[in-house]
């Protein structure tokens, strides 16, 4: 056990929690974040991607001692208040989910592919999401979302109100 | 070509997983209706067709349906306007929370924003066998119609009886019922307020045909999709109650194994609970970490026969026909006789062994269940296509009347067919009652 002080949402936050655990576990189970979802627990899914400093990483595969004072933004954190992030907008525009339970993990791949490259290709969009599943099959939707939010202009940032 | 086969054959789920379903015989009591609802309109749709289909039609029609002259559906709308639709379909990601709403808003003209779904909640919708086989939209989404169809018919002849007017002048509009001509128009929620209004479903009622459809029938946005975006949406690995711990259970080294012998004593040295059922091991801890570590812990040896390897098992099957026995039930709709002869006979003749690896369903969320007693009456949220079947499975595995038993469906990480049974709910519910506290069972994959 060890106090772990963490930056998520641009908020701190310190949890009582063994470092080897998960950055999956210590979102979901003590600090109720659960928009990052667990589907395989050995990072070939995706579901459970977050952003740490800005690069997409499995959270499910990261020990909480190896993140330290890094910036992490999940699902929850991506929004401005009402204002929904450019590719949250996106998915929602074209219609980019069914179940819905890989849809933060693609949302937040996709942002940090944004934010590298702002106007990817489509085959870009693919290698990139590569490592995200979607198992009721709406990749062809998540990619047109993905270039939705790239032509809309301001990626990076939050844009467009929310219903 | 025998006509037989070019018969569409539903997708339905296994024989095993239909034997707990039990009829939900729901006696239509206003009073009971009104004390849950508050004030308001309710109308009621009793599914007819079921009915005729048995008489007809024998096992195959009925399968997959309704039992007769059970309730399938029903429709509320308050005296403030809201309107809720009760249905034990389940939504795991084909949408039909949405889909549903459209066909009740274009036939009750409201929007699509005023409806709330109430889903696959055996306590609050009525009963349903299951949601699989596509068969929602046959089915619940044509009774849905016909049930705001029903409702708006009650608002219009409302209105028409305020104005001393006849029904045929007036239109139902946006929440509101008007005048064809006139200029007097009145709210929905005013034509009810305070009054407790039931209604069945009447046995002929006109539906607005689909090629007039401007609501239902077309692309719409996921109705509660931006909690979705956001996170926000709570899925069955997601619920959480106060003081609720963590469950793992200890696997069997095979397939049927059974315990031979265990050893819990590290694992209760952990400050975990250990139950020990049969050949049912497993814990439950405040945190899912400790929970893993302490299964982990438990020795157990297991007794497993031998069985095929996946190299094996195309010649293991061929080896070992269950003769005379029709285990699935199926039979009576295949015609069976001699390939041999069949072939014999053949104008054109293909020999070709085709073999097809058993698959997994695999759901991006696992199975996940979380389970509450208080006292012998047991609360479970599950990810299922089938509560109601779960629900029964729970009610016979803990001895308990099925009155007992409530189970919840929130909108889950998909099935694909692969959901229908109670096992995870089962698990959890028995770590439950041992450690006298809510527990939460998630799968893992490994």
């Amino acid at each position: 056990m060890a106090t772990i002080r963490l930056a998520i949402n641009q908020k701190s936050y310190s949890v009582d929690v063994d470092p080897q655990t998960s950055l999956l576990t210590v979102l979901r189970e003590y600090l109720d974040l659960t928009g990052s979802k667990y589907g395989c627990g050995e990072g070939q899914c995706g579901a459970c991607t977050v952003l740490i400093d800005g690069k997409a990483q499995r959270s499910c595969v990261t020990r909480l001692g190896s993140v330290g004072q890094k910036q992490i933004t999940t699902i929850e954190g991506l929004a401005h208040g009402d204002q929904l992030h450019a590719v949250q907008r996106a998915f929602l525009d074209v219609g980019a989910l069914q179940c819905g339970y890989c849809t933060s993990g693609m949302i937040m791949s996709a942002v940090a592919l944004l934010k590298k490259n702002p106007s990817p290709s489509e085959s870009e969009i693919v290698d990139f999401m590569d490592g995200n599943i979607c198992r009721c099959g709406t990749y062809p939707r998540i990619v047109s979302a993905i270039q939705n939010a790239a032509t809309s202009g301001s990626a990076g940032e939050a844009k467009g109100a929310s219903r | 070509m025998n006509p037989k086969l070019g018969v569409e054959v539903p997708i339905e789920p296994e024989r095993y997983e239909l034997r707990a379903a039990a009829p939900y015989c729901f006696d239509l009591d206003r009073r009971e209706f009104f004390k849950f609802l508050g004030a308001g309109l309710v109308v009621v749709s009793v599914l007819k067709t079921a009915a005729v289909a048995q008489e007809s039609g024998g096992n195959r029609q009925r399968r997959g349906e309704s039992l007769p002259n059970d309730i399938d559906a029903w429709l509320h709308i308050g005296d403030n306007g809201k309107v809720t639709v009760y249905t034990g379909k389940v939504e795991v990601g084909q949408n039909i929370r949405t889909s549903l709403s459209q066909a009740v808003s274009e036939e009750l003209h409201v929007p699509v924003e005023s409806i709330e779904m109430v889903m696959g909640d055996t306590q609050l919708t009525p009963f349903d066998m299951g949601t699989f086989g596509s068969r929602t939209t046959p089915t619940m989404n044509l009774q849905l119609r016909k049930v705001a169809s029903a409702a708006r018919d009650v608002l219009i002849g409302l209105a028409a009886k305020q104005w001393n007017t006849n029904p045929q002048e007036l239109i139902a509009i946006d929440g509101k019922v008007k005048e064809h001509a006139g200029e007097r128009s009145i709210e929905y929620a005013a034509l009810i307020k305070g009054q407790q209004l039931t209604q069945a479903l009447p046995a002929e009622d006109p539906l607005i045909p689909a090629s007039e459809w401007k609501v239902a029938g077309r692309p719409a946005a996921k109705v509660d999709g931006i909690d979705f975006v956001t996170g926000r949406h709570l899925y069955p690995s997601d619920q959480k109650l106060p003081g609720m711990l963590y469950g793992k259970v200890v696997r069997p080294s095979a397939f049927e194994a059974t315990l031979v012998s265990v050893d819990t004593q590290k694992a209760e040295q952990m400050g975990v609970t250990v139950v020990r059922d049969g050949n049912f091991v497993g814990v439950a801890a405040l945190n899912s970490q400790l929970a893993s570590s302490a299964a982990a812990a438990i020795h157990a040896e297991w007794k497993a026969e031998p069985q095929p390897s996946n190299k094996d098992l195309f010649d293991y099957l061929r080896k070992n026909v269950m003769e005379g026995k029709d285990v699935t039930g199926d039979g009576d709709r295949f015609d069976t006789g001699s390939v041999d002869e069949a072939m014999k006979s053949a104008d054109h003749r293909l020999q070709q062994t085709y073999t097809v690896q058993y698959i997994a369903h695999v759901p991006l969320e696992p199975r996940a269940a979380l389970a509450k007693w208080d006292g012998d009456r047991l609360t479970v949220w599950t990810g299922t296509q089938r509560p109601f079947g779960v629900r029964g499975q729970l009610a016979e595995a803990f001895h308990i009347p099925e009155e007992n038993v409530r189970v919840l469906m929130p909108d889950m990480g998909s099935g694909y067919g692969g959901k229908h049974t109670g096992e995870t709910a089962i698990e959890a519910a028995r770590l439950a009652r041992a450690a006298k506290r809510p527990v939460k069972v998630v799968w893992t994959r490994m």
